[in-house]
């Protein structure tokens, strides 16, 4: 009889598993379908200041919001490998493809100034470090240009659109493989991987070295975790509990062969990464140097040859870049104060909307730091506490004593800590003691919409000036045409997508505070600053988005330049279509 | 099938030669796309991790084997930009060999004589992350 009775428990407990299965299964088609509905109706032409958000579908939004409601659903009791991967796969394609579907043309501009790095090479087929700092860290481009070629692409432009998806699930197994190393609970690595995703607003994932850099940082320390981890040991004067946590993998045991040559293909995709990127190898040196310290790694020795095969890149490789700028790089170092004024006081400005976007990207950074550090203080009460992560989180942060990075030195903290953020702010939202699956379900629903609409903000926020309209590429082809070697091209502002051919043979400058002070004087004298050469100023749909996102520009202001530039003696109109125009001065002797 | 077979081996040493082949000799088409980026962002790490042999399970060897291949894509192609000698062909040509070099190295001959040489201690598995 209990016999019976238990069998026919498991049978409905099997059956209601396989509803389950598919219900979630049926759940994902369906957001996808929402989503994609949603994608064939997006009006870009109504974007405003808040980004793609200002016109993002309801389908679109709805797909989204099944989705989070279904992982809710599936992560909340014994989460299966497959299923999660559905989920997860389905979150990457809907919050990164979203401008490779709906936008015509590949968006950023630096992702085309990449391009032109590569077309560079192609074109002279040797490495010229004169040319500019890019040229000294080459090793992204040179593989950018094999792969262009072998492939048989017509540019390397193809590769740009779909950067962002094909990066972020490339993120996904080493960011699985640091998050088993920290816990067994697999609610709350799918949970971390989960918030990783909707918190990666930083779009450091386009086509760029340091979106390779990213997935060699996090493959790298997955590696190390698995399989050269150790049991760890407390640093004076942090007592030894704090330690005490073993590691949430047992350590797959190799033979001393396999242990030399995992270390060979570490060292030598650090080598790579070395040559291809200024800041993530001195990222991933700083968390090794914290793994070793907490005896959570065996490789004692790996941070010193990591330092060796930097050091000597840095040497030998980019003695031209550093001759003219390590004075420079050496003064700011420690200089906090002006690090935070470029990363923080100097991008609180601009119009309304897109102070609404800086304070939602702010805020989503400090409630996720926020939620990491009561993850951290939760585990200390429970007494089961693992400093390890609390201090990996924490460790990026010693990035801002280098130097501010062009303003961005804050993003790029907020992305190396992320994923053991996003691990320790899952463990304070889940808990470990009283943990029912309807208490996950609705921690892990409200805070997936709190970050799903916190997502869509911030990382789409700047998209009007981002996205880049046909009319302005077929503009800057024209220019390519029409423009000789050696000309002065000019922008209006910085965000323009310049470079993307031809990169060494012109000369470029950006007239944005005279644009602003309408100085027409100044702005004819840079166009005419290269004797005997002709100037050109690009001014378009994107620069004017950029100077009313940042500067608050008028547009009254913005077509009284375009007038007193057409009267202006001299200049005259090279090439014009609604979303660009080109103004030329001939050739100043 | 025994991991160690030939088969494995062999397949991966044609399907390099027939990307190199496909690369080297056909205009642009999209089984010229597949093939090269098959052969540029998988083969070699892939190659490397055979010759590893290491416990890993299948997610984890594939974005691992695109991580090794693109560092070994990065060395050899900048090494040849470096040396002014840059041409597609013979990058593909450095890495087929790579490929074979290791796929050579896979081959339970090879590995055994390795093995001796290397150490005697035995290879357990505990997990498969």
């Amino acid at each position: 009889m209990t016999l019976g009775l238990s069998l026919s428990q498991g049978r409905r407990r099997l059956d209601e598993r396989f509803v389950v299965g598919a219900a979630n299964v049926g759940a994902v088609a369906v957001s996808l379908a929402l989503w994609t509905v949603g994608m064939a109706t997006i009006e870009l032409g109504g974007m405003t200041d808040l980004g793609l958000v200002s016109v993002l579908p309801v389908t679109a939004v709805s797909g989204l919001l099944l989705l989070c409601v279904s992982f809710a659903f599936a992560v909340r009791r014994d989460p299966e490998t497959g299923m999660m991967l559905l989920h997860v796969a389905a979150l990457i394609v809907m919050l990164f493809a979203i401008p490779a579907i709906v936008e015509q043309v590949p968006r950023f501009n630096v992702a085309w100034r990449h391009v032109g790095i590569t077309d560079v090479l192609l074109r002279t087929q040797q490495i010229d470090p004169r040319i500019d700092a890019y040229f000294s860290w080459p090793g992204f481009f040179a593989f950018s240009a094999l792969l262009t070629q072998a492939a048989g692409l017509r540019s390397t432009l193809d590769l740009v659109a779909w950067a962002a998806v094909a990066f972020n699930l490339l993120y996904l197994v080493p960011l699985l493989l640091i998050l088993r190393a920290a816990t067994r609970d697999l609610t709350v690595i799918w949970f971390g991987v989960w918030i990783f995703y909707l918190a990666n607003w930083i779009g450091q994932d386009y086509y760029a070295p340091q979106a390779y850099g990213y997935f060699i940082y996090l493959l790298i320390i997955g590696l190390l975790l698995i399989y050269f981890g150790g049991e760890g040991r407390p640093i004076w004067p942090i007592p030894q509990r704090l330690f005490a946590a073993p590691m949430a993998v047992a350590r797959p045991q190799l033979a001393p062969h396999q242990r030399a040559g995992l270390l060979a293909v570490i060292l030598v995709m650090f080598g790579a990464l070395s040559a291809s990127h200024q800041l993530s190898p001195f990222a991933l040196v700083g968390v090794v140097i914290v793994l070793g310290a907490l005896g959570r790694i065996t490789l004692s020795g790996l941070p010193a040859l990591m330092i060796v095969i930097l050091g000597t890149w840095l040497s030998y490789m980019t003695v031209t870049y550093m001759q003219g700028h390590v004075g420079d790089m050496i003064a700011r170092i420690g200089s906090v104060d002006n690090t935070v004024a470029a990363n923080l006081t100097d991008r609180f400005r601009g119009s309304s909307e897109h102070f609404a976007v800086i304070v939602v990207r702010s805020v989503t950074s400090v409630a996720l730091w926020s939620l990491a550090a009561g993850g951290w203080v939760r585990q200390l009460m429970s007494r089961r506490v693992d400093l390890t992560w609390a201090i990996l989180a924490v460790a990026p942060f010693t990035l801002l004593l280098l130097q501010s990075y062009g303003g961005e030195i804050l993003l790029r903290v907020y992305l190396f800590g992320l994923p053991f953020m996003s691990l320790l702010a899952a463990s304070a939202l889940l808990g470990s003691r009283g943990r029912s699956p309807r208490r996950v379900l609705a921690v892990v629903l409200a805070s997936s919409i709190l970050f799903l609409g916190s997502f869509l903000v911030s990382r789409y926020g700047n998209e009007r000036v981002d996205m880049i309209t046909p009319g302005e590429a077929i503009g800057m082809a024209k220019l390519y045409e029409i423009a000789p070697p050696e000309s002065q091209l000019v922008a209006v502002a910085s965000n323009v997508f310049w470079k993307y051919r031809d990169y060494e043979l012109y000369h470029y400058a950006v007239v944005t505070e005279a644009v602003l002070d309408l100085d027409l004087p100044a702005i004819v004298e840079t166009l005419r600053a290269r004797p005997g050469s002709a100037g050109y100023l690009i001014v378009s749909r994107a620069q004017l988005a950029a100077l009313q996102l940042s500067y608050s520009m008028p547009t009254e202001r913005w077509d009284r330049l375009r007038t007193e530039l057409r009267q202006t003696p001299g200049v005259r109109i090279a090439y014009e279509n609604p979303d660009i125009t080109i103004y030329t001065t001939s050739a100043s002797r | 099938m025994n991991r160690r077979s030939l088969v494995f081996p062999l397949l991966l040493v044609e399907l390099a030669v027939t990307a190199e082949v496909i690369v080297l000799t056909s205009g642009a088409s999209p089984l010229r796309v597949g093939l090269a980026l098959w052969f540029i962002l998988v083969a070699p790490g892939w190659a490397v991790l055979r010759a590893l042999d290491l416990p890993m399970g299948v997610l984890a060897m594939a974005a691992t084997a695109v991580a090794i291949s693109v560092s070994i894509d990065i060395l050899v192609a900048m090494a040849l930009f470096y040396a002014r000698w840059w041409s597609v062909e013979r990058a593909m040509t450095i890495l087929l060999a790579m490929v074979v070099v290791l796929v050579m190295a896979d081959l339970p001959i090879v590995r055994r004589a390795v093995l001796r040489l290397a150490s005697a201690t035995p290879v357990r598995r505990v997990m498969r992350p």
